[in-house]
C-alpha cells in the first residue's frame, strides 16, 4: 500500500481499521516494540527494529510495509528496475533469471540490472577488508539492514565491526545510474531507480535522505506487489521466446550471494559463522558483546531465516526459494570465480568508513537517582504480577506491562489477576460493612 | 562529600566454574540497561565487568564481586582466594598471559585482561599479595 512514501523512520504501519486484536503481533515482536491498547495493535517508535517479524505473523494483514508503487516514479525521463536476487526464486524452477529480467522490464521499465555481478565484486572488496583488518575481531557482514539497526539502536559499540562495505545493490544501482547517464545523455535525477526487494527494512534506508551516507535509488516496490503482473509477463515471454528476450550476464557464482553461508563460501573463509533468524541475531550480538567470539573472523548475519528469501515481502515460501535457488546455482554451474579477478565495478570506492552512526535516544542520560528508583517500582509492581507472560494486558510479558505501568502508558488493573485480586478484596471490604453480616 | 549509594548487589564467583563464566557481568548490564545508562558506558561496564569475572574463573578459587552505584559513578570491587599475581606490572602489559595450554584453547588468556579493564576504566586500582589474593577497585562514570 502507498503511504505517500517520502520520508519515514519505520517502514511498517499499523491500520487499525483491519487490526482485530489478535495479539500474535505482540508474541513474536523480538524487541517488544508492540502494545495492544484498547484491542489495536501499536508500535513503540524508538524500541522497533523494522525487522518484519510482525508483517509475516498478522493473518489480517493490518501490518503494511510502506512502499512505493508504480505511480511513484511517473515524475522520472527514465526507470531502472534493481530486483533483489530473493526475485530470481520466486517462480517455477524451469523459469530462469533470464525470464525474469526480460519479462520484469515489459512490466514499465526502461532498464533492468542483475545484480550478481556487482555481488562478486563487492565480495572482492569484504575478502580484502577482512584480511587487512586489525581490530577487535569478529568482523560483522553488513548486508542485512535490519541487522544493522539493531546494532546502531542497541549495540552501537559493535558498529566497529560492521563491515564498511557498500551493498551489492547500491553498487550496482550507483553504476547504472552513471551508465545510463552517460549513454543516454539525461541528467542523473531524471534517472528513477527502483528496488524490487523482499525486505521492508531496506525501504527505510531508501528513503532516508539525510545523514552521511544515503541510498542512491529513489524508491523501492516490494515483490509482493509486481508478482501478479510479472507473473503474467513471465508468461508471455515464454510464449513468445523469439521476441524481445534480452540476455543478462548473471552470474552462477554470484548467485551465492544469496544463500546463507554463500558469504563464507565465497569468500573461502574458514572461521565463519552464519547466523539467521532475529533471535538468533540477537543471541549472538549478546555473546559477541560479551566478547565470546574474539576467535572468529567473519559473522555473516541475516535477520530473516535463510536470509533475503525469508523476507517477508517474498511470494513463495522460504524452503521452496532455497531450492529454486540452489537449483539455479548448479544450473549456471559452480565455477568459482578468482577474486582477484578485475570487474567494471572497481573504480567505485566500495568502502565506506562512515555508513554507520549509532540510532538511539539521546536523552538516555538522565537522573541516575530518579532512575533506580523506578526501576525499584518497577520490581516492586513485577513481583504483584502472575509472571505468566499471558499479554491479555496487551503488554508482551509481566515485565514490560511492569515498565509500561510505571511509564503510564498502563494501568496496573489491566493485569486481568491484578483486578480480579483487587476486586476480591473490596467485595471483602464492602461485605463487613454490611449490616448482619461477619 | 560523600555520595549517596543508590544501588548495592554482591555476587560470588567460583574458580573453573568456566560452564557459567560471565553471567555476572550480564546480570550487571541488564541492571544498567534498565535504568537506561548511555550503551557506550553499558559496555565499558560489562568489559571491565568480564575481564575481571574471567580472570577470577581461570585462577582464583573464590571470589566476590561487589557492585555499587554511588551518585553517578558505578564501582566494582573484586576481593578473590586464589595465587595472587606476582608481578603486577607485567601482568598489566598487553600480550602477557599466564594462562595454561588448556585456557588457551578454550579462547581464553590473550594477555589483554588486565590491560582491557584499565583502558575501559575511569579509575582503577590493583593490590595483590602471593598466595593470599588479589582486590580490584574499579570505577567507572556512568554520566
Amino acid at each position: 500500500m502507498n503511504r505517500g512514501a517520502e520520508t519515514y523512520n519505520h517502514s511498517i504501519c499499523f491500520e487499525p481499521s483491519r487490526c482485530t486484536g489478535e495479539m500474535d503481533c505482540l508474541k513474536i515482536c523480538p524487541v517488544d516494540a508492540i502494545r495492544v491498547r484498547a484491542g489495536k495493535a501499536k508500535m513503540l517508535e524508538d524500541k522497533c527494529i523494522d525487522c518484519g517479524e510482525c508483517v509475516k505473523i498478522c493473518r489480517n494483514s493490518a501490518i503494511i510495509p510502506l512502499t512505493n508503487t508504480f505511480k511513484d516514479f511517473a515524475k522520472y525521463d527514465y526507470t531502472i528496475a534493481i530486483p533483489s536476487l530473493a526475485l530470481y526464486t520466486q517462480f517455477d524452477r524451469n523459469i530462469k533469471p533470464n525470464t525474469i529480467l526480460s519479462s520484469l522490464k515489459k512490466t514499465g521499465f526502461n532498464e533492468v540490472i542483475d545484480i550478481t555481478r556487482a555481488c562478486i565484486s563487492v565480495l572482492k572488496t569484504t575478502n580484502r577488508y577482512i584480511k587487512e583488518y586489525k581490530g577487535r575481531k569478529p568482523l560483522i557482514s553488513s548486508f542485512c539492514p535490519t541487522c544493522i539497526k539493531i546494532i546502531q539502536m542497541r549495540y552501537p559499540e559493535l558498529i566497529k565491526n560492521l563491515i564498511p562495505v557498500i551493498s551489492p545493490t547500491e553498487l550496482a544501482a550507483e553504476d547504472a545510474k552513471r551508465e545510463a547517464s552517460l549513454r543516454l545523455g539525461i541528467e542523473e535525477n531524471k534517472i528513477g531507480l527502483i528496488y524490487i526487494t523482499s525486505c521492508p527494512s531496506k525501504t527505510v534506508i531508501i528513503s532516508k535522505k539525510k545523514g552521511k551516507y544515503y541510498s542512491a535509488f529513489n524508491g523501492s516496490i516490494p515483490i509482493t506487489e509486481i508478482y501478479n503482473i510479472l507473473f503474467d509477463a513471465i508468461q508471455h515471454t515464454v510464449k513468445n521466446v523469439d521476441n524481445d528476450y534480452e540476455f543478462f550476464d548473471v552470474s552462477g557464482f554470484g548467485l551465492n550471494f544469496a544463500r546463507l553461508g554463500g558469504l563464507g563460501y565465497m569468500m573461502n573463509c574458514d572461521n565463519s559463522i552464519t547466523v539467521s533468524g532475529i533471535n538468533n541475531v540477537l543471541y549472538v550480538l549478546d555473546e559477541i558483546e560479551k566478547g565470546r567470539m574474539h576467535n572468529v573472523d567473519f559473522v555473516e548475519m541475516h535477520g530473516c531465516t535463510e536470509s533475503c528469501l525469508g523476507g517477508p515481502m517474498n511470494v513463495e515460501n522460504v524452503y521452496i526459494a532455497r531450492t529454486n535457488l540452489l537449483n539455479l546455482i548448479s544450473y549456471f554451474g559452480e565455477i568459482k570465480i578468482p577474486l582477484g579477478k578485475k570487474d567494471k565495478y572497481e573504480k567505485y570506492n566500495q568502502i565506506n568508513e562512515n555508513m554507520y552512526e549509532p540510532e538511539y535516544k539521546e536523552d538516555v542520560i538522565i537522573d541516575i537517582k530518579k532512575a533506580i528508583m523506578k526501576r525499584t517500582e518497577r520490581k516492586k509492581i513485577y513481583s504483584e504480577l502472575p509472571g505468566i507472560n499471558c499479554g491479555a494486558c496487551g503488554s508482551p510479558t509481566c515485565e514490560t506491562f511492569s515498565e509500561d505501568v510505571v511509564e503510564g502508558d498502563a494501568g496496573i488493573n489491566d493485569c486481568i489477576f491484578v483486578a480480579v485480586k483487587n476486586l476480591e478484596e473490596k467485595l471483602k471490604n464492602y461485605e463487613s460493612k454490611i449490616p448482619g453480616r461477619k | 562529600m560523600e555520595r549517596e549509594i543508590l544501588y548495592n548487589k554482591s555476587f560470588n564467583i567460583m574458580g573453573r566454574d568456566f560452564a557459567n563464566a560471565g553471567s555476572v557481568s550480564v546480570k550487571i548490564k541488564n541492571i544498567l540497561k534498565e535504568i537506561k545508562i548511555k550503551p557506550e558506558i553499558v559496555y565499558r561496564v560489562s568489559i571491565c565487568c568480564y575481564e575481571a569475572e574471567m580472570n577470577e574463573v581461570m585462577y582464583a578459587e573464590i571470589a566476590n564481586l561487589n557492585f555499587t552505584i554511588s551518585g553517578d559513578e558505578a564501582v566494582i570491587t573484586i576481593e578473590d582466594k586464589g595465587p595472587g599475581i606476582e608481578n603486577v606490572e607485567l601482568a598489566m602489559k598487553e600480550g602477557y598471559s599466564t594462562a595454561t595450554q588448556e585456557m588457551r584453547e578454550m579462547g581464553f588468556g590473550a594477555g589483554l585482561g588486565l590491560p582491557n579493564i584499565k583502558n575501559n576504566s575511569d579509575e582503577f586500582k590493583i593490590e595483590s599479595k602471593i598466595s593470599e589474593g588479589t582486590k580490584l577497585y574499579i570505577k567507572i562514570n556512568l554520566i
